[in-house]
């Protein structure tokens, strides 16, 4: 039987003071210390993040997913933020759509019901398009790159909706400024546009034909194919046989690839090569000695430039999180990065933790963040301004122009 | 806007249709080997295509030669075929429309099979051939006009198989008559498992050849597998020489549609010449009735 006995020597003394201190030091700790401090325990702010990893957009939403849990990670290294004296830390609950519009319904109403203040996504506009209206009229502020965000901006539903992506549309668009700069430096006569049967190649198609109908540039040839389309022999001969000097190319690597391969194939590499918004130096890799001339325009920032001072820190942070340096595609990740990145900004700014008024607001008013990547504010109608980058390829270099 | 008609693009054109031809009409002929024999409409013929394609590729990126590892990813996919026959469509030989079913549900576990080992990017296969022909204003890459050709060997070798050798005639023989070809000795369960095999052979080589000219990426056999079911029923269910005339008309007219016309109205026709013959020729371009393997 063990006993306890009180009052005793030296030893005991000993014991019991520092079990006074020992007790003394707990109870600060759970006090929270200094009298300046926040207290109480720091709550959990948990956003969604419905990305298309798997499915047919795989290889642009997995870059998406990464976006997102590197701005998370990141936000792990600042530590705690506090809005009006509660400490708060940021979680994301990223969820796959796999590319199913009706998955990526599931996934944004679950995140609603779970009353989430963001959502990020989904991405790829047809399906954004479908997600999107199933949460209209819940409080909540919805950010996305779908390139369809754009006609809800102006609508009373997309009050809480931001598009991170710069516009495409218009005579302002990114798509207009890029044509017009490059018929300023090449000055073709003839063009010819390729493009999927999308949204995304209605929206582009009808820029090209703007701003070259601006130029005084002829479209001689302008298409668009089903978006299974591999073979793109039989367009290609097409094309040649209407004798272009510039050629736009499909938006994705998907087509894009295989497209400048095959007309590699038939020895057709003379004229001007673009490509449009969402392809990258991977298009073009391998293909260099046959295709002098390659001109793109970067959707979010050239991340593979290990010159541009603007994305080393974000390079430094992809490779110690995923363990690969950043490469010609993980530009996409920049879709949702800053996004992120701002939010602990946006939440003080907001002065809440929900209101998605407030939060909106907030959004559009930061213009400073920790881990700031892109040159990125909000105008008053919810779309991302930033300065986007043309990107040359000649003769297998490689250079960079911030298209004003 | 039209394309002003010249010698060299409809030869273009015609080449590239009959590229397009040569890969319809393996994946066809594929399908109407297993409809023929089991009745069973396999949607997942398309992830087999993709599986031959992602081997070869495989292969080809462990130094392998291409014409090898057409060889050795159609020996895989065959062995796959034999088994699938035997492990998940026996058992529900009796009723159609579960085979069909199990047919779909491969497709989904095929496509997250293949995603989860090679993933959602495209593989680039370096080309074996990398000759361009070229005839007058017409420059061919021979490795379009290969595709033609190895076609053509299938397609004869498949025809020495099905009448000059013990298996095919057992084939054709079960194809037409079940319960008489049983009763003449013939073991027409192995006989299902063979046309399987042999389906999922053709799908293979059918795969590398569309891995020799296209990036190898899930949605690889997406139109190939559609135009199959489209030239399956345009020939006439169940007939070989159907599916190789039926391939022929839509992947000429796609290519000269979109060459001369508009990518619309290229993927409008062949949906056109479906109903057509659906109305006019129900049976098909060859009535299956009398020509289905004889």
């Amino acid at each position: 039987m063990i006993r306890l006995e009180t009052g005793g020597g030296f030893g005991m003394r000993l014991i019991r003071s520092s079990g006074v201190m020992l007790l003394t030091a707990i109870l600060a700790a759970a006090c929270g210390g200094g009298s300046s401090a926040p207290s109480g325990p720091v709550k959990t702010i948990t956003i969604g993040a419905n990305v298309e990893a798997t499915g047919p957009a795989a290889s642009i939403g997995s870059q998406w997913r990464d976006g997102v849990k590197l701005g998370i990670s990141v936000l792990d290294g600042q530590g705690p933020f506090t809005v009006k004296g509660q400490q708060y830390k940021i979680v994301a609950d990223i969820q796959d759509s796999a590319g199913d519009p009706q998955q990526a319904i599931t996934i944004n109403q679950s995140f609603t019901r779970n009353n989430y203040p963001v959502i990020l996504g989904p991405g790829v506009s047809t399906v954004f398009g479908a997600a999107f209206p199933s949460i209209t009229g819940n409080d909540v502020v919805v950010l996305s790159p779908a390139a369809t965000v754009g006609q809800y901006l102006s609508k009373p539903e997309g009050k809480y909706l931001f598009h991170t992506h710069i516009a495409d549309d218009g005579n302002t668009g990114r798509v207009f400024k890029m044509t017009k700069a490059i018929v300023a430096k090449y000055s073709p006569t003839k063009a010819a546009v390729l493009l999927p049967q999308d949204p995304i190649g209605e929206l582009y198609g009808a820029a090209y034909k703007s701003a070259l109908s601006a130029s005084n540039v002829s479209l001689v040839y302008d298409q668009r194919f089903p978006s299974a389309q591999r073979d793109f022999s039989s367009y290609i001969a097409a094309i040649k046989a209407a004798g272009p000097d510039v050629i736009f190319t499909p938006y994705l690597n998907t087509w894009a690839v295989p497209f400048l391969a095959q007309a590699i194939q038939v020895g057709y590499t003379s004229p001007l090569f673009v490509g449009s918004p969402g392809t990258s130096s991977s298009t073009i890799a391998g293909k260099s000695d046959q295709i002098k001339r390659f001109v793109w325009s970067v959707t979010t920032r050239a991340t593979e430039s290990t010159t541009d001072t603007q994305v080393a820190d974000f390079r430094t942070r992809y490779k110690a999180l995923f363990g690969k340096d950043a490469d010609a595609n993980t530009f996409w990740t920049l879709s949702y990065y800053d996004e992120v990145l701002m939010l602990p900004k946006v939440f003080q700014l907001a002065g809440s933790v929900t209101d998605p008024k407030a939060i909106t607001d907030a959004y559009k008013k930061v213009t400073q963040w920790q881990g700031k990547t892109l040159n990125l504010t909000f105008d008053s109608a919810n779309s991302a301004v930033y300065t986007p980058q043309l990107a040359f390829m000649e003769n297998g270099t490689v250079t960079y122009q911030d298209a004003k | 806007m039209p394309i002003t008609m010249n010698a060299d693009l409809l030869a273009s054109a015609i080449v590239n249709g009959l590229m397009l031809a040569s890969v319809y009409a393996l994946v066809a002929l594929g399908l109407t080997v297993v409809f023929g024999l089991l009745d069973i409409v396999n949607f997942a013929h398309g992830q087999i295509l993709l599986l031959g394609a992602y081997v070869t590729f495989a292969l080809v990126s462990h130094q392998v030669s291409f014409w090898v590892a057409l060889v050795g990813a159609a020996l895989v996919v065959t062995a796959l075929g034999a088994a699938l026959e035997r492990v998940v469509f026996r058992p529900v030989e009796r009723i159609p429309i579960n085979g069909l079913l199990v047919s779909i549900g491969l497709i989904a576990i095929f496509r997250d099979l293949i995603r989860g080992v090679w993933g959602p990017d495209q593989k680039l296969l370096a080309p074996p051939i990398t000759f361009v022909a070229h005839f007058g204003g017409v420059s061919v890459p021979a490795s379009r006009l290969v595709v033609v050709a190895g076609t053509i060997v299938v397609l004869a070798g498949l025809s020495v198989f099905l009448y000059r050798t013990r298996a095919g005639k057992a084939l054709r023989a079960t194809a037409q008559n079940r319960t008489a070809a049983a009763l003449m000795g013939i073991p027409t369960n192995r006989v299902n498992n063979l046309a399987f095999a042999l389906g999922a052979c053709l799908a293979s080589i059918a795969g590398s050849f569309l891995a020799m000219q296209f990036p190898v990426e899930p949605a690889l056999a997406d139109t190939p597998l559609l135009m199959g079911f489209i030239v399956l029923i345009l020939g006439g269910a169940g007939s070989p020489v159907g599916a190789v005339l039926g391939a022929l008309v839509i992947g000429l007219t796609q290519s000269v549609a979109i060459a001369f016309g508009s990518s619309e109205a290229a993927q409008v026709i062949p949906f056109l010449l479906l109903a057509v013959i659906l109305f006019v020729r129900p049976e098909g371009i060859v009535r299956v009735s009398s020509e289905r393997w004889v």
